[in-house]
């Protein structure tokens, strides 16, 4: 009978440690697969440095642009002086050297990702487009308001906005569940999504499209502040 | 041959042991000042690694081979031991994982908090097994030790 009950006690132990070695063995491949997954880095294609000289372009001009400065004689002037000073934040806050250092990455990890996503939503989003460009539209002593020109434009720009500020939420929000197993496997990475990078494709296209927006109304200012100067 | 493969893995777990429990430390000690935690919590997490010690002292003291020398147990004891440092070194190193830079404790917390359940059903584990495999056939030993004679 102690014999059978020390047998038990050797087969039981052997389950155990089994299932030790099964657990352990799975987390240690499953550790190596995501720390693979984590890490990859995207080397970026020769095309792309069209897009960023394309974006340096358009951030010289827009400085060109809003250099113009209303004359004193203008009747609009406070308005075009509003609108000059807003801009010129928001070229501020983007061409600076963070901007470029992200721009000219050639191994995109996924923290840089992260890192050009948070430049997006801070500086462009945040700073430039709610903070400034957006209080154009909402601006309270109506001196803006009573231009007849910027009226046209006004739905142009709240419609882009309103478009432009939550683009890349959702990007955040994947690159954030990387520190999980839960992190996309061979099959949805090619077949769905590619979290480096088709996260880094959304982000350029993002901040091309804000760039764009910033450019169109630059432009817009220039016209106006040439036509009455 | 096996006799090499027995000590070389013996030595292993021990080494292996310390460097998991150096690092489970490290990391859980750091958690708890920065979130002030109760030490309570310090010390259920810190709790299997010091009963699995005693029980590898009993092993060593009271020389039971069956235990020191099956190459399977200690095969799974490197295993277990080698992931908790895997995981606790990818907790600091690994600034991919974006949750290390946001928590900015250089730490990711989050991840190793995750893993600690795991590391508990590990250890208790071991244990476990080590204390079943405390029980062994007298007679069987001396049927071998015969058989070998």
């Amino acid at each position: 009978m102690k014999n059978i009950v020390i047998e038990y006690f050797n087969i039981l132990a052997y389950i155990i440690t089994g299932i030790v070695f099964s657990i352990a063995s799975f987390l240690i491949i499953i550790n190596i697969y995501h720390y693979k997954n984590v890490n990859e880095v995207y080397k970026t294609q020769d095309s792309n440095y069209e897009i960023k000289d394309n974006l340096k372009y358009k951030l010289d001009n827009i400085k060109s642009n809003i250099n113009n400065l209303p004359s004193s004689t203008n009747p609009n002037f406070i308005a075009y002086s509003k609108i000059q000073t807003k801009l010129n934040i928001c070229y501020e806050k983007i061409d600076i050297e963070q901007f470029d250092k992200l721009l000219t990455k050639t191994d995109i990890s996924i923290s840089d990702v992260y890192n050009m996503q948070q430049f997006y939503k801070l500086n462009i989003a945040n700073e430039c487009l709610i903070k400034q460009l957006y209080t154009l539209v909402d601006d309270e002593d109506n001196s803006i308001n009573n231009l007849a020109s910027f009226n046209l434009v006004k739905p142009f720009i709240k419609n882009n906005i309103d478009q432009l500020k939550e683009s890349s939420d959702y990007i955040e929000k994947v690159i954030k569940s990387n520190s999980s197993y839960k992190f996309t496997n061979d099959f949805t990475k090619s077949s769905i999504y590619d979290e480096v990078k088709d996260s880094y494709y959304k982000i350029i296209n993002d901040y091309n499209n804000s760039i764009d927006f910033i450019y169109d109304i630059s432009i817009w200012y220039k016209n106006e502040v040439g036509e009455n100067t | 041959m096996k006799k090499i493969i027995n000590y070389s893995l013996l030595f292993l777990k021990y080494l292996l042991y310390l460097g998991a429990f150096a690092i489970s430390l490290y990391i859980i000690t750091i958690i708890n000042q920065k979130q002030n935690r109760n030490i309570t919590e310090l010390i259920t997490a810190i709790l299997p690694y010091i009963l699995l010690l005693i029980v590898f002292f009993i092993n060593i003291i009271l020389r039971q081979k069956n235990i020191n020398h099956n190459i399977f147990y200690n095969l799974t004891c490197c295993i277990a031991f080698l992931t908790t440092i895997i995981v606790g070194l990818r907790s600091i190193y690994d600034t991919n994982m974006i949750l290390n830079q946001i928590t900015g404790y250089n730490i990711n917390f989050i991840y190793f908090n995750d893993y600690l359940v795991y590391m508990k059903i590990l250890i208790y584990g071991l244990i476990i097994s080590n204390l079943c495999f405390m029980f062994k056939n007298k007679k069987s030993d001396v049927k071998k030790e015969t058989e070998v004679l």
